[in-house]
């Protein structure tokens, strides 16, 4: 765990917190046999994932692997690799690149930005886009999925939270129907937004008179 | 003013809403005015235009860590001259970053298609 940085076991929290695991079910520094793991996901009689940070020897996660139902490798780049457990390790292409993962938390990282308030935010974010990814939703839907009640004013307020960022960024929309609020993803405006900003850049990442 | 709202939007970008990254952003567009202006400069010239000093080694790291955010969008990008890392704007570095996350959103927020 030393030399760590603790972004890649935020990373890793985060991933946890996407895939369905509480707070109380992420574990930090985990003592496994005779390893200690970065990040573990743990459900009672549940699902169990081993994530590990920045430098990790292969052997590791390999015996890992027939422990655990899925084993996650962050390391010291932008990408996430994974092993899933129905998928064998094969020499020479040991590491599966997550690319989907990776492009996913780019985007978030680029919609809730680096406010500590927002980092737990952006695993709720993530679950978001991925869900209206099959179709529109509507708000209890959405709530639904986000594991959220709103008849409870906290969680009312987190669901509003954890939207507005996409919200403003375009990349989602609403609209209504049959009297309900639908929420669908938006390429065409999250595109629009982009375009401002590459706008923008030209103005002022010209040098004058060029 | 329209302009002065497009700098404001690069900089949230290059340097987000973390409190701490976020003070950098009135020096940041220092940094991007000199460069718009002057053109290409090293890192004693930027220094100077920040009003840093250019023999502290605080404010070396404090010059590092405050075009860190603006390199990593690839607002400025660097290129050696006479032996000295030199600064300069590059639309094209940026325009690549949004590129890429152009085509991340082309993935992840175009709908599936129904199976079956």
């Amino acid at each position: 765990m030393a030399g760590i940085h603790p972004s890649l076991v935020q990373k890793a929290k985060d991933i946890l917190c996407e895939r369905g695991f509480s707070e109380d079910e992420i574990i930090q520094e985990f003592k496994f046999k005779k390893y200690k793991i970065d990040v573990v996901g743990w459900k009672k009689g549940g699902t169990k994932v081993a994530v590990e940070c920045g430098n990790v020897s292969l052997s590791k996660l390999k015996e890992l692997k027939s422990y655990f139902d899925e084993v996650i490798h962050i390391p010291h780049s932008t990408y996430v690799l994974d092993f899933p457990k129905n998928k064998g390790l094969k020499s020479g292409g040991l590491l599966t690149l997550s690319r989907e993962a990776a492009g996913l938390q780019r985007i978030v990282d680029y919609v809730y930005g680096n406010h500590p308030k927002r980092q737990l935010l952006k695993a709720k974010g993530a679950i978001v886009v991925r869900f209206l990814r099959a179709g529109p939703k509507s708000l209890s839907e959405l709530a639904g999925g986000l594991g959220l009640d709103l008849s409870k004013p906290a969680e009312l307020s987190q669901f509003y939270a954890a939207l507005r960022p996409l919200r403003e960024t375009g990349m989602i929309s609403t609209h209504r129907s049959q009297g309900k609020t639908f929420y669908a993803l938006s390429y065409a405006s999250f595109r629009f937004a982009l375009e401002q900003l590459r706008k923008d850049a030209e103005y002022w990442l010209k040098e004058e008179g060029t | 003013m329209e302009a002065k709202s497009g700098v404001d939007r690069l900089l949230e970008l290059a340097y987000g809403n973390h409190p701490k990254s976020a003070s950098l952003k009135p020096e940041g567009l220092k940094v991007l005015r000199t460069l718009r202006e002057s053109g290409a400069q090293n890192m004693e010239q930027l220094l100077g235009a920040l009003g840093l000093d250019q023999n502290s080694a605080g404010a070396r790291k404090h010059f590092y860590l405050l075009l860190r955010p603006l390199r990593e969008t690839g607002m400025i990008a660097t290129r050696r001259a006479g032996g000295k890392a030199v600064y300069y704007l590059s639309y094209e570095g940026f325009s690549q970053f949004l590129k890429e996350i152009r085509k991340e959103a082309e993935y992840w927020l175009v709908p599936e298609e129904p199976k079956g």
